[in-house]
């Protein structure tokens, strides 16, 4: 089809404006979705976020200028969204301000550098992890259950899953630094 | 500045459980002191790890526990004892016989089926488990088409017997019905499904091989077997979505094929609950798709649009692959091995185009390694 022997050209690609934003998103997106995720704590909103900041690079795709700072720019947007999400969700949730937000964001670092690699010792890191922890982290982060959650079923108070969580992290912070050191 | 009390604000807050004096306390922390800025980053991006490494790998309790596994050979004689009770639960299946559909009552103290050899990948959604009974659903029969032709290497038509339902308990949703040709994959609506088929006297020997994009399994029987339950899925809902191929190739004394029958069935999640409806472009919602995906299409629209004898899912990768689907062909579904696949990640482009019509459908989609896609119609 004609159509597909344009777009699959690379010439095709840069010229078009969306889907040169677009590529650029697919090549950010570990980045862009780290991003989201030290801002939102609550999982099940990230990929309404992510999706809402697709749709606006999309949408402004002709506003974004060749040279400039493209995460820069998508930062900005999932910034904006992350606000609007917390501010729409129930009132148990307590949101960062605008004002604290942004001042995360100006001293925002190299987020979601080398996540593939981070990633792969992690899952090594986890396995060494002592098993009411291990329970506890693929609870949290693999089944996506709320720290309330997590302590009803384990028969724990809220402030003894955030703590041993807490505490998991930490041991996994340091073992992770440590292979990424070994190489 | 207590560098551990800071620390635990920031925890709470990722874990939800910040109070609103500490969350004021933690945001007053946060405004004065880049160091505390510095922390907050710091553990944010072993938060954001996890939650990357949840994304990219969601497994269940007892497999990241490494307990509760069972090996679908060493647990062969449990899995028969789930399998005598599933199907005593089932309580009603269809009986085939020369092309004649009656209905009858499965007997649960006559077990109708030889002890198969059963061959599995490790994902195979076969391996048996212990669980309750099922309630009586409906039944279903699927028969086996008869190939006669695929000694001489040609393709197998594809059909489906008609199916009748009992004591339900609810009516089943039929999508996808074409008015002029019954020739829609079948759907599966319970985890246990009863497959028969005619013994060829000659056989001595046969093989079910049941291939799905996700898993496949190989079952040999080995003495004259009639039928057989197969587990489409463990739970009451399937988790994923699939198409299966089944082939059952009978062989004789031997070792030569004798004959071979195929079916094809659909493991949609639609058939078990409610499903996902995107109402047209406006519609806000949009498509998650972690895993293979099962695109059902109106096979009736080969009646209303007459010309378009050769409707086609052309999907293409961007920079890739294209791939060309003729749609009647399979008549209702059509299985897009994302996950594992060829594929791989990156931007696609779907369209349904009817040739002699300059009208096409299409959808962009863009996987992302956490198994997100966006979709613009």
């Amino acid at each position: 089809m004609n159509r597909y022997s344009h777009e699959n050209s690379s010439s095709g690609l840069r010229n078009d404006p969306v889907i040169h934003v677009q590529t650029l998103f697919v090549k950010y997106m570990p980045r862009i979705r780290a991003f989201v995720y030290s801002l939102m704590p609550d999982i099940f909103q990230v990929d309404d976020i992510i999706q809402d900041v697709f749709l606006t690079v999309t949408a402004k795709a002709s506003d974004f200028q060749e040279g400039t700072n493209f995460l820069a720019w998508a930062f900005a947007i999932a910034r904006f969204r992350v606000l609007k999400s917390m501010n729409a969700m129930d009132k148990d949730f307590l949101p960062l301000s605008e004002e604290v937000l942004d001042a995360l964001a100006a001293d925002c670092p190299d987020v979601g550098a080398e996540q593939d690699r981070r990633v792969k010792f992690l899952e090594l890191c986890i396995k060494k992890l002592a098993p009411q922890a291990k329970r506890m982290i693929k609870m949290r982060y693999y089944e996506t259950q709320k720290a309330a959650a997590i302590a009803a079923k384990l028969g724990l108070s809220v402030n003894g899953v955030s703590v041993l969580l807490s505490r998991s992290r930490m041991l996994l912070r340091v073992c992770v630094e440590r292979q990424m050191q070994k190489g | 500045m207590d560098e551990q009390h800071l620390q635990s604000l920031i925890e709470a807050w990722f874990d939800g459980t910040l109070n609103k004096s500490e969350k004021v306390e933690l945001e007053q922390l946060l405004l004065s002191s880049a160091q505390a800025r510095a922390l907050f980053w710091e553990t944010a991006e072993m938060h954001s790890l996890l939650c990357a490494a949840g994304e990219a790998a969601p497994i269940s309790a007892s497999e990241f526990d490494n307990q509760g596994q069972s090996n679908s050979r060493s647990d062969h004689g449990r899995g028969l004892k789930w399998w005598k009770a599933a199907a005593a639960a089932a309580g009603i299946v269809f009986f085939s016989v020369a092309g004649t559909l009656l209905v009858t009552k499965y007997i649960a103290d006559n077990d109708p089926v030889a002890a198969p050899v059963q061959t599995e990948d490790s994902t195979s959604p076969f391996e048996p488990i212990e669980r309750e009974p099922l309630p009586v659903y409906m039944a279903e029969q699927y028969e086996l088409k008869e190939d006669t032709q695929i000694a001489e290497g040609t393709e197998p038509e594809l059909e489906m017997m008609d199916v009748e339902l009992v004591n339900f308990v609810s009516a089943p949703v039929q999508v996808y019905f074409s008015p002029l040709k019954n020739r829609m994959w079948s759907t599966v609506y319970t985890n246990t499904v009863l497959l028969e088929w005619e013994w060829p006297s000659e056989a001595t020997s046969a093989q079910l091989e049941i291939t799905g994009m996700n898993s496949s399994s190989i079952i040999d029987f080995t003495e004259l077997t009639t039928n057989y339950f197969w587990q489409a899925f463990s739970g009451s809902a399937p988790n994923s979505e699939d198409l299966y191929n089944l082939s059952l190739a009978f062989f004789s004394y031997d070792d030569d094929l004798n004959e071979t029958l195929h079916s094809e069935l659909a493991v949609v999640k639609g058939a078990f609950g409610s499903a996902t409806v995107d109402f047209g472009p406006s519609d806000r919602r949009w498509g998650k798709v972690r895993d293979n995906v099962v695109i059902p299409y109106d096979a009736a629209w080969y009646a209303t649009t007459a010309c378009a004898s050769n409707s086609l899912l052309t999907i293409s990768k961007r920079g890739g692959l294209l791939e060309s689907n003729p749609l009647a062909d399979a008549s209702g579904w059509l299985g897009w091995k994302v996950k594992n696949g060829v594929w791989g990640y990156g931007t696609f482009d779907l369209v349904s185009a009817f040739p002699g019509f300059e009208d096409e459908w299409t959808a962009t989609l863009v996987r992302m390694r956490d198994g997100t896609v966006f979709t613009i119609r």
